[in-house]
């Protein structure tokens, strides 16, 4: 009676540390499951942003010169000459007076 | 000694083989590229780099915009800019910007979830970031100029 009673014990003792064991994997396991996919995330579009900057460095560099040099650039037609005002016959004979 | 000197000498070579397989693999995705891979690169950007005053141009003056899903397009749909030298300014621009999305989808990352969409949304984010003053850009679903665009997110 008292070895069964024993052995039972033995068996719920070690049934309770199994799953007692089982929980704290369970609680360890789910956790970088939640990470992952997001540090994966991140990698990736690193590595996909790295990749665009070294295929378009060349043109983006020239379309940002362009685009300044562009903005920068005057055209004749955005250029107005005010008319040049005329002097009249009096003022230029007081000029002569003067000479 | 000598049981000592064989084992050290294995786990070195063993060593050494991890490393060569692990450089081997980042230089597949960085400067390993095929020749093949690399004429294309080239032609692509050659092919853009012609057509790049015309672009900036027709950018600086409000008639092409740059739209959330990575390519150019009219800023105003229905206008007398719609000349067929726009038209096909953007259609040829287009392609060769899907050509370089699934280039780099398909041959410069070594992962195979990532798809050309994936790609010309991430360009979208760079071109977004990176426009001039003055230049349109579609910002969800409606053209923005790039100043008022900063001014509204506080980016200086």
């Amino acid at each position: 009676m008292i070895k069964k009673t024993l052995l039972v014990s033995t068996f719920a003792s070690l049934a309770a540390l199994g799953q007692g064991c089982f929980h704290s994997s369970h609680e360890v396991d789910i956790k970088p499951v939640e990470i992952k996919p997001m540090h994966i995330t991140i990698d990736v579009n690193v590595k996909v942003e790295k990749q665009l900057t070294d295929f378009f460095e060349e043109i983006d560099r020239k379309a940002e010169r362009i685009s300044s040099q562009e903005k920068k650039m005057v055209t004749p037609s955005d250029v107005t000459i005010a008319a040049p005002t005329q002097i009249s016959t009096s003022t230029s004979t007081q000029i002569n007076d003067k000479k | 000694m000598n049981k000592n000197f064989v084992k050290m000498f294995f786990t070195l070579s063993f060593l050494f083989s991890i490393l060569t397989i692990t450089y081997s693999q980042d230089g597949e995705g960085q400067g390993g590229m095929s020749p093949d891979i690399k004429e294309q690169q080239k032609r692509i950007i050659k092919e853009m780099d012609q057509r790049l005053p015309e672009l900036v141009k027709k950018k600086n003056e409000g008639v092409i915009g740059e739209n959330s899903r990575g390519y150019v397009a009219f800023v105003n749909s229905s206008g007398e800019s719609e000349t067929q030298d726009v038209v096909n300014i953007i259609n040829e621009e287009n392609a060769n910007r899907n050509q370089a999305y699934a280039l780099i989808a398909d041959y410069m990352i070594k992962d195979h979830s990532i798809t050309i969409e994936d790609v010309a949304k991430q360009r979208a984010k760079q071109l977004r970031i990176d426009a001039p003053r003055g230049h349109y850009i579609e910002v969800n679903g409606s053209w923005i100029k790039k100043e008022n665009y900063e001014e509204a997110n506080d980016i200086k």
